[in-house]
């Protein structure tokens, strides 16, 4: 490992998969982006152009309130690059692209002056391909204006595996109680797998991950205490805890 | 059915394997970007499509390639651990060795994506496929370097799959080392969730190819039994852990029904020779008359 930094962001990819909660998700994640000099981020997942789901946020609501009401989408570069599908990029990258476009309007320049004024001097945004067509949005700002090059691969790994994690956190804790022993999604999950489909398929019907899914049907074996999902389905049906 | 094409049937896939290294160029080389790559004549081949590569295939009905994946054993070489030393962690366990294997070049043609017709389960089936493979071969672990943006895929393996160490750039994006457990257990947990309780790979050998004519028959006939192997688990209330043994206690039990009159035309499927502990039962389909070996 070659610093501190490292050293964390490597502890946060060993245990971040093991965390069973959001807020000791987020809290890892934010020591570790500190230890690369990050003090704030968001992940989101955008649906569709005028679509977006936050999913964790640290020090950015205030200035996405401001960029939202200044109408920056117009004019952020980044916006732009991350609806085009690019993976992950700086600040830097997306200002000099627009630099060499011509010289920047003054709501162009009013977009990084106010995030200068706000502390924000440089940041990366990271996409991920999420579950049924969607994408997940990280960004991360600094005051610094530069990110360190070798820290760039580890920050973007960082932001993928912590964007993966809490979409997977908010499917699994945006769910209720249908009945007694299921709940909900449990008991839709379970519904679509007696009816023989794959994970990956239940997924994409109800627009959530597959390991979501995956979570959910041992769930509800674990609660029906049968060993396999079509014992599960079975049991569920007799005791009449899939109906709505 | 997913096809297992070792050094010993390589033979009977020649055109698939053809397909295969062209589907990898057009992957990896022209879709990735990664010029790096060796094409010779159109194909994408490296050093290790080697004898000990074992192939994964999926193939339509019309014996047309869908997808592949290739494992090796780890014992003299292994990609990550040579040539990517930096994506492994000082704290990792021995990512070589005998019960390490190594999966590599993985992709889905553009043709299936565009059908998207279950069967194969995409690149989540032809990775279970080859857990498949190497927990015959008595594997333990699969190591692997994946783009950073397929992490997302690769972490629906479940808890049993980690990162080997930090993310590095390489010249098409960033990457990572990988490694995934393998056991019967987590096998049976990813069939369940490919909604595939039998087995999805088969060996097919000379004696298949000359009872049924063609791979696609074989492929029908094996995709046959494994759809009766799954009607039966459902009707059974005990629990269905997919023990190799109970599989091949099945393949037996149609043995019996097959080679009775009930199904003249129907060729039998039934095990020669016993592997070793039943770990790797030798499947071969016969016709019905054809004497036992």
């Amino acid at each position: 490992m070659q610093d501190f930094s490292h050293t964390e962001a490597w502890a946060f990819i060993r245990a971040a998969p093991n965390y069973r909660s959001a807020v000791e998700l987020e809290a890892h994640f934010a020591r570790v982006l500190e230890a690369f000099g990050f003090d704030r981020y968001a992940c989101a997942r955008l649906d569709g152009p005028n679509s977006l789901l936050p999913l964790a946020s640290k020090g950015l609501e205030t200035w996405t309130e401001h960029w939202e009401e200044q109408g920056y989408i117009k004019v952020d570069p980044c916006a732009r690059w991350t609806l085009a599908g690019r993976p992950s990029f700086a600040w830097a990258e997306a200002r000099a692209w627009s630099e060499r476009r011509g010289p920047l309007s003054p709501r162009e320049l009013g977009l990084w002056d106010d995030a200068a004024s706000d502390g924000m001097r440089g940041g990366m945004v990271v996409t991920t391909p999420g579950p049924s067509g969607q994408v997940l949005i990280t960004r991360i700002m600094t005051g610094a204006r530069d990110i360190r090059p070798a820290d760039r691969p580890i920050l973007d790994g960082l932001s993928v595996i912590f964007s993966t994690l809490m979409l997977r956190l908010y499917e699994q804790a945006h769910d209720r109680p249908l009945n007694s022993v299921l709940t909900h999604r449990e008991a839709e999950c379970l519904r679509w797998a007696g009816d023989g489909l794959t994970d990956m398929d239940i997924g994409e019907r109800l627009g959530i991950s597959f390991r979501t899914v995956n979570n959910h049907i041992e769930n509800a074996k674990r609660k029906l205490g049968v060993r396999n999902r079509v014992g599960a389905y079975k049991r569920a049906l007799d005791l009449d805890l899939l109906s709505a | 059915m997913i096809h297992i094409v070792r050094e010993r049937n390589r033979r009977l896939y020649a055109r698939q394997i053809w397909e295969m290294f062209n589907e990898r160029r057009k992957a990896f080389v022209e879709r990735n970007g990664w010029a790096d790559l060796m094409v010779v004549e159109g194909a994408e081949v490296d050093e290790y499509d080697d004898e000990q590569a074992v192939y994964l295939m999926a193939l339509n009905d019309e014996e047309r390639l869908e997808g592949a994946i290739r494992v090796r054993p780890t014992a003299q070489s292994c990609m990550l651990v040579d040539k990517y030393p930096h994506l492994i962690a000082p704290d990792q366990p021995e990512l070589k060795g005998p019960d390490v294997w190594e999966g590599t070049r993985v992709f889905i043609t553009d043709a299936f994506r565009q059908r998207r017709v279950p069967g194969v389960r995409g690149s989540f089936g032809l990775a279970t496929a080859a857990m498949e493979v190497v927990h015959d071969a008595g594997g333990k672990r699969v190591v692997g370097i994946a783009d950073v943006r397929m992490l997302e895929h690769m972490m629906d393996m479940g808890p049993n799959f980690w990162v080997t160490g930090l993310p590095a750039e390489y010249p098409h994006g960033v990457m990572v080392g990988t490694c995934g457990m393998v056991s019967e257990e987590i096998l049976c947990g990813l069939r369940e969730s490919l909604a595939e309780p039998a087995r999805l790979s088969y060996e097919v050998a000379e004696e298949d190819l000359a009872s049924f004519g063609s791979l696609a028959a074989v492929q029908q006939a094996v995709d046959a039994a494994r759809l009766e192997h799954e009607v039966e688990l459902q009707g059974d209330k005990a629990d269905p852990r997919c023990a190799m043994a109970r599989v091949t206690a099945l393949y037996a039990k149609f043995d019996d029904a097959y080679a009775s009159q009930a199904y003249p035309a129907w060729p039998s499927i039934r095990r020669t020779s016993a592997s070793t502990a039943a770990r790797t039962p030798e499947l071969r389909l016969v016709r019905e008359g054809t004497p036992n070996e």
